[in-house]
């Protein structure tokens, strides 16, 4: 399956990209993403997202504290954005 | 009694007469401070009924009881008065640094009736005041009354709080700028303008001196330590207020007068577009957060603009309603508003009003002088907001705002006008946050971000507890519990960013209101929440007074019917009548959204029962 990701801020820099679609394996979790996109895009993006504290993760809208954290389960075509935390208005 | 000193400036415009007042110590134990005192003095001064035009309306300017010392992020001016707007109590506020020179000039409030017969300016120096002759200054936009009240009396540390050409003219969106900061909405530089009042100067050299010194020091530190230590404060002090691409990923950007929840090329004004362009940081006095951005456009249509800003709130206000995201004439309109003394929501909001009467032919080029507003096209923005500010041409009848606007055109318009009581809608679709919205809805000035914002919803925030920003259950308690904290933390005038960040909490807030003002009631943190409730229900007791019911904690019909066409937000409705049906449950108030007489019994405000 496919799952769009969405990044900005710190994210987006180590990622190098504001967007990337990846391939994964179907019924695959939120963690199993993250650590595709650390095998991608190296270990300081690994660090980022390990600090829950200071991590936004939206799937498809949806803050993923609310869903089931990192074990949410993906599904094809799911946008997937990632950002510092964050705070405005 | 410390940092508070008590001391409040009353002055009669209409017999230039000065009287100084401190209130009852019950009633600075009772409401502690800031907007407790706000709500307490209108409820207690205005007849009802009076109106906002009336020389009987007050303007209550007042600065915190923390304001002027070194504890963090109570540097703001709230102002308070019977709104032209919404008809209602209404709070504004806004950050800099006037507030601290008040309390330098050795005042904590100002206390503002009557009308002058020509234009004044009040000037409050070192325990003195007077009135002076501001007929030279009228028409001047904000800045330039900056600088030539400093001129005039020589002395560039001036702190002023003027009012622009919207002011003078009674746009009843008009707010009051000082330092190129806005307290923006409801209409307060409507009713100075009215007052012909053109601005409040303030300097002064005493200083503010903590009642426990050694206890306030160490709760100094204990507030900057969790700054330093809570994540969101790098964060926020980095990007300053932009969400905008935030609220487009959620899907609750609105866009096009609230009928689409994503705008077209969001990605041109996210945050990172607008640090591009900033050429240096801004803050308010005694704030380490210095969420401020200078910004400068250096091409386009809008080269050489420059502004301190724009907020989140106004980058919306100049792209979703006009659905085009131009990051220069955000710069630009932001910057004219500031310079003319205009809310830029409201501002904004209506203007979008006008482009879908447009698009669905209800106004054409004869109605608008000429001007086609077509979605897509911001750029009659400026030529507007002159017009606006002004009231020349179709800007006479925009400066009413979106509701009275919409009255006046009839032909059913008034289902177009995004606003709740009167004030329009800031740059969250209700439908995509279902506290954020409740509390638009119940918010006792109309629909305001700040009275109860739902963090929550829109970032996740896990406390009280985490929630499903489409569920409808438990939002009434949440509601509740964001505009009670709000209040609790706007008895100190407290920036409404930190609590919603969660860098203060209510312990740490009640450790320096004791040690600062010497109170140790104020130290108990149940007791602050009380004192919020109890702010809360005294300003629904103000409005109930004027005769507003449940039958005005309405939304506009777009919100609760048609669902949102696309995005991450697509299906979603406003379940208004579920949501504040539980709200009021919650609340302990009537069907009809009155508290009952045993929670304003419970709260010691049997004094409002008729």
């Amino acid at each position: 399956m496919r799952v769009e990701v969405l990044f900005f801020g710190n994210h987006r820099e180590l990622a190098g990209t504001a967007r990337e679609v990846l391939s994964l394996k179907a019924g695959a979790r939120l963690s199993s993403l993250f650590e595709k996109l650390a095998e991608i895009h190296g270990n300081e993006l690994r660090g980022e997202l390990a600090k829950k504290e200071s991590l936004t993760v939206l799937v498809n809208g949806r803050h993923y504290g609310t869903l089931d954290g990192v074990e949410t389960i993906l599904k094809n075509k799911d946008t997937v954005v990632i950002l510092p935390i964050i705070f405005g208005g | 009694m410390g940092s508070f000193r008590n001391r409040f400036l009353r002055v009669n415009l209409s017999n230039s007469k000065f009287s100084e007042e401190s209130l009852s110590e019950a009633t600075v134990h009772d409401y502690i401070g800031g907007r407790g005192f706000g709500v307490k003095l209108l409820y207690d001064d205005l007849k009802p009924h009076t109106d906002p035009y009336d020389e009987k309306n007050e303007l209550v300017f007042l600065s915190g009881p923390l304001a002027g010392t070194n504890a963090q992020s109570f540097s703001r001016l709230q102002v308070f008065f019977k709104s032209p707007l919404t008809g209602t109590y209404f709070k504004s506020a806004a950050g800099g640094f006037w507030a601290p020179e008040l309390k330098f000039a050795g005042f904590d409030g100002v206390i503002i009736t009557g009308k002058a017969e020509k234009p004044v300016y009040l000037w409050i120096h070192d325990g003195k005041y007077e009135l002076r002759d501001a007929s030279y200054l009228w028409g001047l936009d904000c800045d330039d009354t900056h600088t030539l009240i400093r001129e005039e009396l020589h002395d560039n540390d001036i702190r002023v709080a003027c009012i622009g050409p919207a002011g003078e003219n009674r746009v009843k969106y008009a707010g009051i700028f000082t330092d190129r900061r806005a307290a923006g909405r409801g209409g307060a530089g409507a009713v100075m303008g009215d007052k012909n009042l053109k601005a409040i100067a303030c300097r002064g050299t005493s200083k503010v001196e903590a009642a426990d010194r050694e206890a306030f020091t160490a709760a100094v530190k204990e507030q900057i330590t969790a700054y330093r230590n809570n994540p969101q404060f790098a964060s926020f002090s980095k990007t300053g207020t932009q969400i905008a691409e935030f609220t487009n990923v959620l899907g609750m950007y609105p866009t096009k007068n609230f009928r689409e929840g994503v705008l077209p090329k969001w990605q041109e004004i996210e945050g990172a577009s607008y640090t591009k362009l900033r050429v240096r940081k801004s803050g308010c006095h005694a704030c380490m957060v210095h969420c401020g951005n200078i910004v400068r456009m250096y091409t386009g249509r809008y080269a050489g603009t420059w502004t301190d800003g724009p907020e989140y709130e106004t980058t919306w206000a100049f792209t979703g309603p006009m659905r085009k995201a131009d990051i220069g004439l955000t710069i630009a309109a932001d910057k004219l508003c500031d310079d003319l003394g205009l809310d830029t929501i409201s501002a904004g909001s209506t203007i979008g009003f006008a482009y879908e009467l447009f698009e669905k032919g209800i106004i054409t080029k004869k109605d608008t002088g000429g001007i086609t507003l077509k979605y897509g096209d911001s750029t009659p923005v400026m030529d507007l907001l002159k017009q606006i500010a002004y009231r020349q041409g179709f800007g006479d009848l925009l400066a009413e705002g979106s509701v009275e606007a919409a009255r006046r055109i009839g032909q059913g318009t008034e289902k177009y006008a995004i606003a709740v009581k009167g004030l329009e809608l800031p740059a969250y679709d209700p439908r995509g946050a279902k506290a954020h919205g409740l509390n638009f809805l119940t918010s006792n000035i109309g629909a305001d971000h700040n009275t109860g914002y739902a963090g929550q919803e829109v970032f996740g925030s896990p406390f009280p507890f985490a929630v499903d920003r489409f569920a409808v259950a438990r939002k009434g308690e949440l509601t509740k519990w964001n505009q009670d904290l709000t209040a609790l933390f706007e008895t100190g005038i407290l920036c409404s960013f930190i609590p919603s960040m969660g860098l203060l909490s209510e312990e740490t807030f009640g450790k320096l209101l004791a040690a600062s003002t010497g109170i140790k009631d104020f130290a108990d943190v149940a007791y602050l929440w009380k004192v919020g409730e109890k702010i809360f229900n005294l300003e629904r007791m103000f409005n109930v007074r004027e005769g507003f019911t449940n039958k005005d904690d309405v939304i506009s019909e777009r919100l609760t019917t048609e669902t949102m066409p696309s995005g991450p937000s697509k299906g979603q409705v406003f379940e208004a009548d579920e949501l504040v049906k539980d709200y009021y449950k919650v609340r302990g108030w009537s069907s009809k959204g009155i508290p009952t007489p045993a929670k304003l019994k419970e709260l010691s405000l049997e004094f409002t029962i008729k």
